[in-house]
């Protein structure tokens, strides 16, 4: 779809050349293009660049071009204004810009009575600001049909403003800047202003306001002195000066009367051709506006009935006339409300106040009645006559219809956060001490504060009208705009002049209260591309508050107690499986290490040192010959060999047992050595029985002194174990090939049975099991005797009982009777104490022991019953 | 080559137990007899080589417990330089038997004396029933039989009751356990004669 457009607002789709859509009649064509370059939007800190108003036209909006037109066509016009005026223009050199309304006498009905007002005569209808919501700057441009009516019957097609009505002369603003402009240049053409004479220095009236603007002071000034001369003498003349701006100038010089307040007195009217009517109109009004109570002007001149006059100004003009004729019945509230002569739509954009009495009603819906469309949906409902400003919108869409021009719309929201203090109300805010001058509030903003506005303006010397745009001191009284003022979203932003830019309060004070939550909305922005602009949302995070919160949604589950209980249970279920079992055996293994060491401690203590002492307490054993004592037959086989007989001697004990054997054997030896001589031949299957062997007879038997060689051989290891005794007992000679069978010793000795006896040492049974075993069918006549240590004695009594062996000497018992016998003290003597005492304490131990373990014993047994 | 083995075994072992029964067979009853010696020493070798390897081996990884494989080593090489160099009845090497063999193997033996005591002790503690009060009550008798009094021997502990549990009550319990002895030797000889344990390798 080629060259169509679709409307943002109905969404009705519009051929591309349509400016307006046909359907709802929104604009489809923005009214300029980007912004580029010099052109581009106004940044915070940035000066204004200052644009010649030539270079403008092309931006022009259509009505004002059509306005211009009027005012040219008019031009004949301006005679009469300035006929009805009091020509009382002074001539001085600067330029008297109001000259124009000056000229305007009380006979010009085309006066508006706003106007007239504004000099000082406005009636008691001003509002004063209100202040209750601060920093809001709007520009109300409300349906005047709501606006209370100052007169509700008055019904008169001729705006208020234009007839001739007292104005109560509160409000020193308007006159001040209209007097002024007749004095200085122009301020709002950058055309170079011809040199306005120097005001007179005329003192401020005491009812003015101490943030009047200075160019609005300069005004006065000028028109003070156009106060004095001859209202005839032209005002300014320069060429360059706008001849509506010079009309206004003589307007003010001529209808200055009292020198003591500031009087705006067009002239002459507007006879510029760029002049727009309605400022035309604007010029009359305030000279009837700025005109003392007493000396207000007559009834307003003839509106202005031409036809090239806007309605909205005729509308205004009736407005302003009814205003007038309610002076001063504004409560004694703090602000009152505007002056009568105020057009409707110009008290809606001064201050705001609050339409407290029936005649605001009233004042406002004959306000609304005449007040054009596009000044309808850009000022406040109902309160536009008495300058809306008292309404609190916080939008930042100012009441400004679709159709409000951009310069008025512009001066809205400028900032909706300063204040602007009550005096700084706008122009047209009556004031309560009286001054003759009445002014209607002509913007109802509240954002910025008159000083502010001054500030902007006074350099620029912009008409008090439009500074007053900027004050917003009082917030708006009661209500919200129209929703037909809203702006639809469907108005493109216009390239603003440069004196619309300057009057962008950017560098303006901020209002004091932009912490204020409640005013966060309504605050106007001052940082990045969107300064100026009312109700921007911050930017910064964390001061948008989330409008709605999200629902915060339980996670804990449903469940019942009994559902908790069983789930409880399934986690101690879990928790034993994999919880480690506690060990308790510390305690048990302290106690059995502490009991070791305890009896290592009592057995090594008294045995070593009953054995060191050589104590010969303990009694031997007695000896008792009984039959078959194993012990008596040993030392009676060993008595019946003959003497130097060989005997054989097996040493097959380990040397952890040398001790007790030793022991056991030494009274045996030592009665066979001391009693037959025998050669003794050494024989072993251990590795060290020969190295035991010869401890013996070196310790034990040293006494003896038996010389090896001669009286002892040692035929050293016998290999093979069981069959190796058996094959010695068969050969000896074989089982041990040595040349010592061929020694002293060993001469002719060939079998076992050779040997007179044989005296097997072993520590265990079955060493001297085999020996009996093996040996015993090849020993023939020899004695066999076996010397053991005590634990294989009993393993060895068979032996005995079957008469294998011919005698058994078992343990140190059974020596100590053999040493009995000797009839000599020997090792066993020294050994008996030690061994009965460690017997003794062995019993003792096990004894005591043994009970408590009892007793413990069958304490566990019964628990673990229980359990 | 298994068969072999078996063959070789059975056919030995029935020689020898033949040789005893015939005198034709003694000779070579003898000689394999002869032969059982000789491998019996040098299996005896074949361990202490064994020996050797094993702690060596561990020495060389750096096992735990190398440091005492290495005091083996050490004390068996020295033993046997000794003993073959010096001979059994040197004064040195009889100095080696009575400071180092006889002490440290008689001292293991005295820690197995506190060792049964401490188990004589616990033994109720382990096991409370009647022979185990039997068997305490016996040995502390024997104990308390064998040794004597200051004062004096308990004459009917140390002459009559002593002496009647060792001979009646011990012996008999030994004859029992030698005959039982005796007769799982015999039948282990049968089973290897028969061919039915092979201690030697092979099914």
């Amino acid at each position: 779809m080629a060259d169509m457009i679709k409307c943002s607002v109905c969404g009705e789709i519009n051929p591309a050349d349509n400016e307006f859509c046909k359907n709802c009649l929104s604009r489809l064509q923005p009214l300029t293009g980007p912004l580029k370059g010099e052109n581009a939007p106004l940044q915070p800190g940035q000066a204004p660049t200052k644009k010649n108003t030539s270079e403008l036209e092309p931006i022009l909006p259509q009505w004002l071009r059509e306005a211009r037109q009027q005012a040219q066509q008019t031009e004949g016009d301006e005679p009469k204004f300035a006929a009805q005026e009091a020509p009382t223009i002074p001539v001085s050199s600067e330029p008297d810009l109001l000259a124009g309304l000056a000229s305007q006498s009380d006979e010009d009905e085309d006066v508006p009575d706003w106007l007239v007002n504004i000099t000082g005569s406005a009636p008691a209808k001003k509002k004063k600001v209100e202040q209750e919501d601060s920093n809001i700057k709007k520009v109300e441009m409300g349906d005047f049909s709501e606006m209370p009516a100052d007169d509700k019957g008055s019904a008169s097609p001729t705006p208020t403003w234009m007839t001739p009505q007292e104005a109560a002369p509160e409000k020193d603003e308007l006159a001040s800047w209209l007097s002024e402009m007749g004095q200085t240049s122009v301020p709002f053409a950058d055309e170079k202003a011809a040199p306005v004479q120097p005001a007179a220095s005329t003192p401020e009236p005491p009812s003015a306001s101490a943030d009047q603007s200075d160019w609005l002071h300069d005004l006065q000034n000028g028109a003070s002195t156009f106060d004095e001369t001859p209202a005839d003498q032209a005002p300014i003349s320069s060429d360059e000066t706008p001849d509506w701006l010079k009309n206004l100038d003589a307007g003010v010089a001529s209808s200055e009367q009292t020198p003591a307040q500031q009087v705006f007195t067009p002239q002459a009217p507007i006879s510029s051709d760029d002049t727009p009517d309605w400022l035309k109109n604007l010029d009359a009004s305030a000279v009837s506006a700025s005109q003392p109570p007493d000396q207000q002007l007559p009834a307003p001149q003839a509106p202005i009935s031409s036809d090239e006059t806007p309605d909205w100004l005729k509308n205004l003009d009736a407005g302003a006339v009814s205003f007038e004729q309610k002076p001063a019945e504004k409560p004694a509230e703090s602000q009152p409300a505007p002056a009568s002569d105020v057009p409707d739509w110009l008290r809606t954009f001064g201050e705001p106040s609050a339409p407290s009495t029936p005649n605001e009603p009233a004042v406002a819906q004959t306000s609304d009645a005449i007040m054009p469309d596009w000044l309808k949906a850009a000022a406040p409902s109902g309160e536009a006559p008495q300058a809306v400003q008292s309404e609190k919108s916080t939008d930042a869409e100012t009441p400004v219809a679709v159709e409000m021009p951009d310069w008025l719309s512009s001066l809205k929201p400028v900032e909706t956060e300063s204040k602007a203090p009550e005096s700084a109300a706008p122009a047209f805010v009556p004031k309560e001490s009286g001054d003759t001058l009445s002014t209607a509030p002509a913007f109802a903003d509240d954002s910025l504060s008159s000083g502010d506005v001054d500030a902007i303006f006074g350099s620029m010397q912009m008409p008090d009208w439009l500074s007053s745009a900027a004050a917003p001191s009082q917030p708006p009284a009661s209500e919200s705009l129209p929703p037909a003022a809203q702006p639809a979203g469907s108005i493109a932003p216009a390239e603003l002049p440069s004196w619309v830019q300057a009057m962008r309060p950017v560098e303006a004070a901020l209002p004091p209260d932009m912490s204020q939550g409640e005013a966060s909305d309504t605050g106007v922005e001052t940082k990045g591309p969107l300064a100026g602009l009312q109700g921007v949302l911050p930017t910064i995070p964390g001061v948008i508050k989330a409008s709605s919160r999200p629902k915060s949604h339980s996670i804990k589950l449903n469940a019942s107690e009994e559902q908790q209980a069983h789930s409880a249970l399934l986690e101690q279920i879990l928790a034993e499986e994999t919880a480690p079992v506690p060990m308790k055996s510390s305690s048990a293994i302290l106690s059995q290490r502490v009991l070791r060491w305890v009896i290592t401690a009592l057995l090594f203590l008294s045995v070593g040192g009953i054995f060191f002492s050589r104590t010969q307490i303990f009694t031997l054993p007695s000896r008792v010959p009984l039959p078959n004592d194993e012990t008596e037959a040993a030392i009676s086989s060993l008595d019946a060999i003959p003497a130097g007989a060989p005997v054989l001697a097996v040493f097959d004990y380990q040397p952890s047992l040398a001790g007790e054997l030793e022991a056991t054997s030494a009274p045996l030896f030592n009665r066979l050595l001391l009693l037959k001589h025998p050669n003794l031949v050494i024989v072993s299957t251990s590795p060290t029985g020969s190295a035991l062997a010869e401890r013996l007879l070196s310790t034990t038997l040293k006494d003896r002194n038996y010389q090896r060689g001669t009286q002892y051989v040692d035929l050293g290891y016998l290999a093979g174990g069981l069959a190796g005794v058996y094959d010695f007992a068969q050969t000896p000679t074989t089982a041990i090939p040595t040349d010592l069978w061929q020694s002293a010793v060993l001469q002719g000795k060939a079998h076992l049975s050779d040997f007179a006896a044989v005296i097997v040492l072993t520590d265990s049974a079955e060493a001297g099991r085999v020996w009996i075993e093996q040996a015993g069918p090849f020993r023939g006549n020899a004695s066999f005797v076996v010397v053991s240590s005590a634990q294989a004695g009993p393993m060895l009594m068979p032996y005995m009982q079957s008469g294998q062996i011919n005698g058994l000497v078992a343990g140190l018992n059974s020596a100590a009777k053999v040493e009995q016998a000797n009839g000599q003290p020997g090792l066993t003597r020294r050994y008996w104490d030690a061994y009965s005492l460690g017997l003794l304490l062995a019993v003792a131990f096990m004894i005591l022991g043994g009970f408590w373990n009892f007793i413990l014993g069958l304490q566990a047994r019964r628990t673990q019953e229980v359990k | 080559m298994r068969l072999v083995a078996v063959v070789l075994a059975v056919l030995s072992g029935l020689i020898v137990l033949a040789g005893y029964f015939i005198p034709a067979l003694a000779g070579i009853q003898t000689i394999l007899l002869s032969w059982t010696i000789i491998l019996a020493g040098v299996a005896t070798v074949v361990g202490v080589f064994n020996l050797i390897s094993v702690h060596g081996s561990k020495i060389t990884h750096r096992e735990k417990g190398s440091v005492y494989s290495a005091l083996l080593l050490i004390s068996l090489f020295a033993t046997f330089l000794f003993g073959i160099g010096l001979g059994p009845d040197n004064p040195n090497m009889q100095m080696l038997v009575n400071a180092i063999i006889v002490p440290v193997e008689s001292t293991l033996m005295a820690l197995l004396a506190v060792t049964l005591l401490y188990a004589g002790i616990r033994l109720l503690r382990r096991r409370t029933d009647l022979m185990s009060i039997v068997f305490l009550l016996t040995a502390i008798l024997m104990l308390f039989a064998s040794a004597t009094l200051p004062f004096g021997e308990i004459s009917p502990l140390n002459n009559w009751i002593r002496p009647w549990v060792q001979q009646v009550l011990a012996l008999g319990g030994t004859r029992g356990i030698l005959i039982g002895v005796a007769l799982g030797t015999l039948t282990t000889g049968l089973r290897v004669l028969f061919g039915a344990d092979r201690p030697y390798g092979g099914k």
